[in-house]
């Protein structure tokens, strides 16, 4: 594997190499003093509603993270970012980095980008100033009066009467001007008007004017404005956010598709988000004339009309009665009240439901007369002060009359109002809203950022389920193998006999001396050598055993010593040798000897 | 090596007790903090309720509860952007506390509408609703009793020779809902992490000055994530991934 891909790594070694080699020699080389510091424009002339880019840009260095510069007079500056620049010609490396900025011209005219002074590493520098000329693309080539951004884009705001009473409608009118401009997202204008209280705005109207030569679109946005006190109030200044469009500069350069019709193909537009505001407007706001103001007069002025129903006319009593009032006109609906009527001796009243729906504002009473002397509802009457005459006016309606009806006896367990035509007005519930008050316990406090994975309990738990699996596994596959795997099962059970009767054949050296001792241990030992060689009964043979065993490749002293345990067994057993002191011991151990070699090495 | 053990052991044995000790301590003060801060809320002093349920906090305990009762006596003193803050953390203990819910919704249902959010699709519906059904601990121990309950049914199945169907049934459940609640785990620390709520009426700018370009606007007590921080000045992303430079100031990191 290693080899594979040694010529890989021996190619990439030298590759680095020779960059560090080339590359080394020339970084040192670069110099402190070698720094040097220019600023560049794209353009030296730019059509107003256009932008140009400016470029400090830092020779000799790119460790020039951040750069301010002042304000320059007729423009407006934007910061876009640093790019850094590196390059290696001729074995010679250069590095530099170009802090960028987008500069709009505010008006027209010769303008000087200045001198910036710039500090670095305790040196400093200067930039050259650049000349810029600012023209209008609307006025062609010829020479003409200077002109500003704010000639080309401004708001207006309008107030149709500057001197009006306490509640009377005054139209606020927002017009934005601009010409020879792309301009979008234009945003509802908002107006400032402490003193007053206002209406949404309509649908804008959008047309064109010729204003001193110049023709200029114009967006018109009106809305209704109600002053709420008296004295001298501004209206204003109106702001209105959107942004103006201009074709960004074209970065490429001697590209075939610079010019002409693959130019303006490709063009490009960037736009810039602006607030435009007006200027203020002042309002004299005076106080309602205190002469022939009628009692009744609720506040309301404008240009109203007023109308009132009663239905049905012909009730029993405890039935409803619907009394309904319309004001319908030109003027600020929420200053007006809807006069109280009737009495509660003869009605009993419920809470009116008032609606405003456009012009018009509504009110629904519900009525029911408590006895059958009741005739009629009493006559209605709306005062209100009209701005247009200059005179206080009152509409006055009924009064209605009425058939009140004694009520019939199973009444009594009528639910009122079911019955009839009429729907049963009920009053909206009004439900509060507020939070949830707090908790008087303070719950399962834990050190802040607990975490249960943070806690040494939670792997012992987890340690310990694992252990427990892991010997569940291991027995299981312990159990499996003995049940499935034949060779396996012998073999164990080869192991576990021997151990186990090894043991009680010790006691016997003393107990059963002699040739029943050797009948055991030959006995022992055949049958742990089957089980352990799989051999069949009767094939125990010594010439068998050393056949299966080369495999294993056991030491010949081993092989020796089976060939003896068999022969010692078979001269007491058959040929009935005595058995000398010690010799029981020795045969015992040479068994035991046998069996855990056999152990270490056949597994 | 065994002398480092028994040593361990011993410090062990000799500091748990007065480990322990001093929990219960830390625990008895933050109690009697929590009572004082009821009483001083159930008065009407909002400000010392804040200041009791604060030292809680900063003397390293806290509940579910302490962030609950802190947010309603911030919404008590009109800090709405505060009041959700802590909404939201206490809804990381207490996820199912309908008192939390209600509060949160309410404080929100106060602030400015025009908070902007990515119209979620069902999935993210899916993941908000079952992450936000757990707190952290709960999902990391789902997780972890699943993954053993799963090795149990392996082993059991092998041991007691379960039929091939049974096993493969509940391996498939089991394995479900791992995967559920694994990557609902993830989710959660994809969608909690560098979560903060903007405090007040704050212009997110195209880079971190204040004469820069105004990119958009962000009111009140909305949830948006923090990228990187400059010079006092915070990187934040909104909802609809739109990125501005706002005042650190302007918001709580939760």
């Amino acid at each position: 594997m290693t080899y594979r891909f040694a010529p890989i790594l021996a190619l990439a070694g030298a590759l680095l190499g020779s960059v560090i080699l080339w590359t080394g020699p020339v970084n040192r080389a670069v110099a402190k003093s070698d720094i040097t510091v220019e600023a560049t424009v794209d353009s030296n002339s730019v059509a107003l509603g256009s932008e140009i880019n400016l470029a400090i840009t830092f020779k000799g260095t790119k460790d020039v993270t951040d750069i301010i510069i002042p304000d320059i007079d007729g423009f407006e500056k934007r910061y876009i970012g640093p790019f850094t620049n590196i390059s290696i010609v001729n074995n010679s490396y250069t590095e530099s980095v170009s802090h960028r900025f987008k500069l709009l011209p505010l008006r027209t005219g010769n303008f000087q980008i200045p001198t910036f002074h710039l500090e670095l590493n305790g040196e400093q520098f200067s930039t050259q100033p650049i000349a810029v000329t600012v023209t209008d693309p609307a006025a062609g080539g010829g020479n003409q009066q200077q002109i500003s951004l704010n000639d080309k884009i401004f708001l207006q705001l309008q107030i149709e009467n500057s001197n009006v009473y306490l509640n009377e409608p005054v139209v606020a009118k927002v017009f934005m001007f601009y010409s020879d401009i792309k301009v979008r997202d234009i945003q509802y204008p908002k107006i400032e008007h402490i003193g007053f209280i206002d209406e949404a705005f309509g649908q804008p109207k959008q047309y064109e004017r010729v204003i001193d030569g110049r023709r200029f679109r114009i967006i018109e946005f009106t809305k209704l404005i109600y002053p709420t006190r008296t004295g001298e109030l501004t209206v204003g200044p109106a702001q209105l956010q959107c942004s103006i469009v201009f074709r960004a500069k074209n970065r490429r350069s001697r590209s075939p598709f610079d010019d002409g019709f693959f130019g303006s193909m490709f063009e490009s537009y960037e736009s810039r988000p602006m607030v435009l505001t007006s200027l203020p407007v002042m309002v004299t706001v005076k106080d309602l004339p205190k002469e022939g103001m009628p009692a009744d007069f609720g506040g309301a002025v404008g240009q109203y009309s007023f109308n009132a129903t009663v239905s049905p006319t012909e009730v029993q009593v405890g039935d409803p009665i619907t009394l309904r009032m319309y004001v319908e006109g030109r003027g600020n609906l929420k200053a007006i009240n809807f006069p109280e009527v009737v009495s509660e001796e003869d009605f009993k009243i419920y809470d009116p439901i008032i609606k405003e729906e456009g012009q018009t504002k509504t009110l629904e009473q519900v009525l029911i007369p408590k006895s059958t002397t009741v005739k009629e509802v009493p006559k209605v009457a709306f005062t209100f002060y009209n701005n247009e005459t200059d005179k206080y006016e009152t509409v006055e309606k009924g009064p209605f009359k009425l058939t009140i009806k004694e009520a019939e006896q199973a009444e009594d367990f009528r639910v009122v109002g079911l019955q009839e035509q009429q729907p049963v007005i009920m009053s909206q519930e009004k439900l509060g809203e507020d939070i949830v008050f707090i908790k008087d316990d303070p719950g399962r406090l834990r050190p802040v950022g607990h975490r249960v994975y943070r806690n040494w309990m939670y792997y012992a738990v987890v340690g310990l389920f694992a252990l427990l699996y892991l010997g569940g596994y291991l027995l299981y596959r312990v159990t499996h193998r003995m049940e499935t795997d034949q060779s396996f099962a012998r073999r164990r059970q080869a192991s576990r006999i021997a151990q186990t009767d090894l043991k009680v054949l010790h006691k016997k050296i003393i107990e059963k001396p002699g040739q029943e001792f050797y009948d055991h241990l030959f006995q022992l030992f055949q049958q742990y050598i089957r089980h352990k060689l799989q051999l069949p009964a009767g094939k125990a043979s010594v010439a068998v055993i050393r056949a299966k065993l080369e495999p294993y490749q056991v030491e010949e002293e081993i092989l020796k010593e089976i060939g003896k345990i068999y022969a010692e067994c078979d001269a007491i057993r058959y040929a009935s040798r005595a058995v000398k002191e010690g010799d029981m011991q020795a045969s015992h151990q040479r068994v035991v000897k046998v069996i855990e070699y056999l152990e270490r090495k056949i597994r | 090596m065994r002398s480092a053990i028994v040593l361990s052991v011993m410090l062990a044995v000799v500091t748990g007790p007065a480990l322990q000790a001093s929990a219960a301590a830390g625990k008895q003060e933050a109690i009697s903090r929590f009572v004082l801060g009821n009483q001083a809320y159930k008065q009407g002093n909002y400000d010392q309720a804040v200041t009791e349920y604060q030292a809680i906090i900063t003397a390293g305990m806290a509940s579910g509860e302490v962030y609950y009762n802190l947010g309603n006596a911030y919404f008590k003193k009109k800090q709405l952007g505060l009041a959700i803050a802590n909404y939201e953390r206490a809804l990381q203990l207490i996820p199912r506390d309908s008192d939390v819910n209600f509060n949160l919704r309410h404080a929100r249902s106060l602030t400015q509408k025009r908070v902007v959010t990515d119209q979620p699709n069902l999935i993210q519906v899916l993941m908000d609703n079952h992450i936000g059904y757990y707190t952290f601990d709960e999902m990391v121990i789902i997780l972890t009793v699943l993954v053993l309950v799963l090795g149990a049914v392996l082993l059991l199945g092998w041991i007691f020779k379960w039929s091939r169907y049974i096993q493969m049934g509940l391996r498939t459940v089991i394995g479900v809902m791992i995967i559920m609640y694994a990557v609902g785990l993830w989710y959660k620390c994809v969608t909690q992490a560098d979560r903060a709520i903007v405090l007040r009426p704050v212009s997110a700018n195209f880079e971190p000055r204040e004469e820069a370009t105004s990119h958009f606007d962000l009111p009140v007590g909305t949830a948006v994530k923090v990228v990187t921080t400059k010079d006092g000045w915070v990187k934040v992303r909104r909802a609809d991934r739109r990125l501005g430079w706002i005042p650190g100031n302007a918001l709580e990191i939760l």
